[in-house]
């Protein structure tokens, strides 16, 4: 409860005690974001962590080795993490669903225990110092990035490119018939994607001290934990799975005093939204796209300005 | 000349789909393309569009070679098309619907996107316009129907939505897979006045439909397919009374059905052969063991069965006939519970089949053999045969195996093999072999000779009379009307989910209303 009170009470000093959080709820919502992309266009991908480490290690490599600039440093992990989402993405794009899904966890985990863990220069096992870490100074490129992140995608998702998108999450053979290159749009989705799994993973590297190649960080704990944003916030509007990320984010620091009781809680939460609101809290898609055929479909008529 | 074919070939596996069929699609024309169950209509099709690859043959738009293009391709080269079981985006609007239609000429705005530039608000509203104007060429409001989710919509809406969403797209060829199919006849006839007005707007269409009066209705020339051949081609009128076409739609019976059948529409004759029928009807048997009354079944918004009356009294082989999607299976599958009726009655020797469970059905002794055989293909034809006996506990059980093996000697050779490699006919007679194993007093036959080779039905036949004679009661589902007659005491002709015509199988067999549930006319 000191949390909200706080919030409400006192905003500076919540600011202050709290940046830390703060800029990472902004950072699992670029993730969340780089979900959205995939799902809105049908695909079940978990390849995010695998991307955000080819960020975070490149740009904190660069800085140590080269001394470059942030920004340069920033970009070229962005770069390097789409070229590897297309090169990821041209066999991986041939499956659908849950196979896809598995792919895409042996994508993350061979990059992780194959390469991460074995190469002297990302540190092995033991991860890497960030000397030039900004914690606290970061937060504001983190607020600003997301801002234009959302706005960019929302924008996308209103045009030519999110009309192709939606017609194949919804029929991929009907898609075809109206003359939409399917393997071209599902590739450009995946490439979105994986750039800005590669940016929020690049400013992650960037407020901490110390990059761990840990399941929990790249592994698949961490898929499951951006899927868990989309499957609770829903997936068919741009801020669904932001939403998810934020209360994702702030339930084990809501009920920190009930200790290790917040994962029983955190379970019955998602549970219970699954089973109440399949679509997801803000709707339309959510569970949608892995729901078993025996479960329950809710077609409620949807009035929206169609775009 | 807008589309030709050129001998187009494909098979899957050892059936040939579609077999080296060459075809012409006049501009400005509606083209039919008709043929049973099974004929390839579907195939080729998808063939043309770029669904399934050519195995040899090629095809032209005009001038354009349209061979192997991938569907997005030959769909921005200006063939558009429906499916045979509509494929909207669901949860999309309908105007949304015809929006996605409208992808392949609509200018890339992504930047201008990004922008907010009004150009894009400017482009859109001309979209919305046009979305708006071709759901109300096909008969949708726009701004009622166009709203909603399509998923939502009422059958007769969906499929005319899914022709919007086709038209966005100007194609120079519309192809409509079974537009009509599970329509009742005033929406039907709402389609077939849609397909001539589009026509008549200059558009081109390849029609696919069972529906034989609206396609002799509207096409200028028919195509008739039969096992992936191209049969016969001509005006209707030439296709409808052709031999060949007759004999495929009807089956193949004994000499004297297949000469009888064609010229049997003297005037004098149709008259008096309905009503012969109409009298025989009312002498349906007193004490029936299967006994249904009023039944209707629908799928969600679609009624397959309106109201239909039938009884079987025990020891009779009793045939269930009428054209692809009369609703003949649809009867079946009530009858095991497998689903359940709307309205109506169904009793099986005292046993209400409306509520009752399938397997509580089976024990009772009414026995489905599946249209298109439902074995385990991967399993020997021996454990299918167990498999058959699960869940009863009786000493017997290996006897009553070994005595059916003996049934169907074929099977009994081929007990360690797996099933799927079977022939189409063994596979068949292994599926009634598995049904005999359940002691069915009475037995549900959907289509036994589907798919086969004319010896092959001739055997099925033999071997249905057999298992007659043997003391089953037998309700028999046929396309091969004329065949199934032959053998049959009595029989129901349904159309559109509706009984039209009940007799005895031999006055059915010489009636010429037979031959028009099937062909029309």
């Amino acid at each position: 409860m000191d949390f909200f009170i706080q919030l409400f009470s006192d905003p500076v000093g919540f600011w202050n005690s709290h940046t830390l959080l703060i800029a990472q709820i902004g950072i699992n919502s670029i993730l969340a974001s780089s979900m959205f992309i995939v799902l809105y266009s049908g695909q079940l991908s978990l390849a995010a962590p695998g991307f955000m480490a080819v960020g975070a290690y490149t740009s904190v490599l660069m800085d140590q080795y080269w001394h470059t600039p942030l920004a340069l440093n920033i970009a070229t992990g962005v770069l390097l993490a789409g070229v590897l989402g297309l090169l990821v993405g041209l066999p991986v794009l041939r499956l659908r669903g849950v196979f896809l899904a598995i792919a895409t966890i042996g994508f993350i985990e061979a990059l992780r225990l194959g390469v991460i863990l074995n190469m002297p220069i990302t540190g092995e096992g033991l991860g890497l110092k960030n000397l030039s870490a900004d914690p606290l100074g970061g937060i504001y490129f983190v607020l600003v990035s997301l801002v234009i992140v959302l706005f960019v995608v929302w924008r996308l998702t209103k045009g030519r490119l999110g009309a192709a998108w939606a017609a194949i999450r919804q029929d991929e053979l009907a898609a075809l018939s109206q003359g939409i290159d399917v393997a071209r749009y599902k590739m450009i989705a995946f490439v979105l994607s994986a750039i800005l799994a590669g940016f929020a993973g690049a400013l992650e590297a960037h407020l901490n001290f110390f990059v761990d190649p840990g399941d929990a960080q790249y592994g698949v704990a961490r898929a499951v934990q951006i899927l868990t944003f989309a499957v609770l916030g829903g997936s068919g509007y741009v801020l669904g799975p932001v939403v998810g990320a934020l209360i994702i984010t702030l339930l084990p620091w809501i009920f920190q005093a009930q200790g290790i009781y917040i994962n029983i809680v955190t379970g019955a939460f998602l549970i219970a939204v699954i089973i109440f609101r399949p679509q997801g809290i803000v709707g339309r898609g959510g569970l949608a796209i892995i729901r078993p055929a025996w479960w329950p479909r809710r077609t409620g008529a949807r009035a929206s300005s169609p775009g | 000349m807008l589309l030709r074919l050129d001998k187009v070939q494909r098979h899957f596996g050892g059936v040939h789909a579609v077999d080296g069929v060459s075809l012409e699609v006049e501009e400005g024309s509606i083209q039919g393309l008709i043929g049973p169950n099974g004929a390839g209509k579907t195939t080729l099709v998808n063939v043309i569009t770029g669904y399934v690859p050519y195995e040899s043959g090629k095809a032209w738009l005009q001038k354009d070679e349209i061979t192997g293009l991938r569907p997005y391709r030959i769909a921005t080269a200006g063939i558009s098309r429906t499916f045979q079981n509509i494929r909207l985006f669901k949860d999309l609007t309908g105007l949304e619907n015809v929006l996605v239609g409208m992808h392949a000429r609509r200018r890339d705005d992504t930047l201008a996107q990004l922008a907010t530039l009004p150009m894009f608000r400017r482009d859109q509203k001309g979209r919305l316009d046009e979305a708006g104007r071709l759901m109300e060429t096909v008969g949708l409001s726009a701004s009622d129907v166009g709203k909603r989710a399509a998923g939502t919509l009422p059958y007769g809406d969906q499929r005319r939505l899914e022709i919007a969403r086709a038209l966005a797209l100007r194609p120079r060829l519309l192809i409509l897979d079974e537009p009509a199919a599970g329509m009742n006849p005033s929406e039907k006839q709402g389609m077939r006045e849609l397909i001539e007005r589009l026509n008549k707007d200059g558009l081109t269409i390849l029609l696919i439909d069972h529906d034989m009066r609206l396609v002799m209705g509207v096409c200028q020339r028919v195509a008739v397919l039969d096992f992936g051949r191209k049969i016969a081609e001509g005006t209707p009128d030439e296709v409808s009374t052709d031999a060949g076409v007759i004999k495929a739609y009807l089956g193949t019976g004994g000499d004297k059905v297949v000469t009888s059948a064609p010229g049997a529409a003297a005037v004098g004759e149709t008259e008096a052969g309905i009503e012969a029928s109409g009298i025989r009807a009312a002498a349906e048997p007193k004490k029936a063991i299967l006994d249904v009354r009023d039944l209707t079944v629908s799928y969600g918004a679609i009624t397959a069965v309106r109201g239909a009356s039938l009884r079987v009294a025990a020891g009779e082989v009793v045939a269930l006939i009428g054209a692809n999607g009369a609703g003949k299976s649809t009867i079946l599958n009530a009858l095991s519970g497998l689903i359940r009726p709307e309205a109506g009655t169904a009793v099986f020797d005292g046993l209400d089949l409306t509520v009752a469970n399938p397997s509580r059905i089976v024990r009772h002794g009414l026995v489905q053999v599946p249209e298109g055989r439902e074995i385990l293909a991967r399993q020997t034809v021996l454990e299918n045969l167990e498999l058959a006996t699960w869940g009863r506990r009786s000493g017997t059980l290996a006897k009553e195996i070994d005595a059916v093996m003996k049934r169907f000697p074929i099977l009994g050779e081929r007990r360690a093999l797996r099933a799927g490699t079977l022939s189409g006919g063994e596979q068949q007679m292994l599926a009634i072999a598995r049904g005999l194993l359940a002691k069915p007093r009475l037995l549900l036959l959907d289509e036994p000779s589907l798919g086969l080779a004319p010896q092959m039905v001739d055997e099925v036949f033999a071997t249905i009379e057999e298992i007659h004679r043997e003391g089953t009661t037998i309700l028999l589902v046929e396309q091969n009307a004329l065949r199934a007659l032959e053998i049959a005491d009595r029989g129901y002709v349904l159309e559109t989910g509706q009984i039209r015509l009940s007799g005895t199988g031999d006055d059915l067999l010489h009636n010429p209303a037979v031959r028009r549930a099937y062909l029309g006319g």
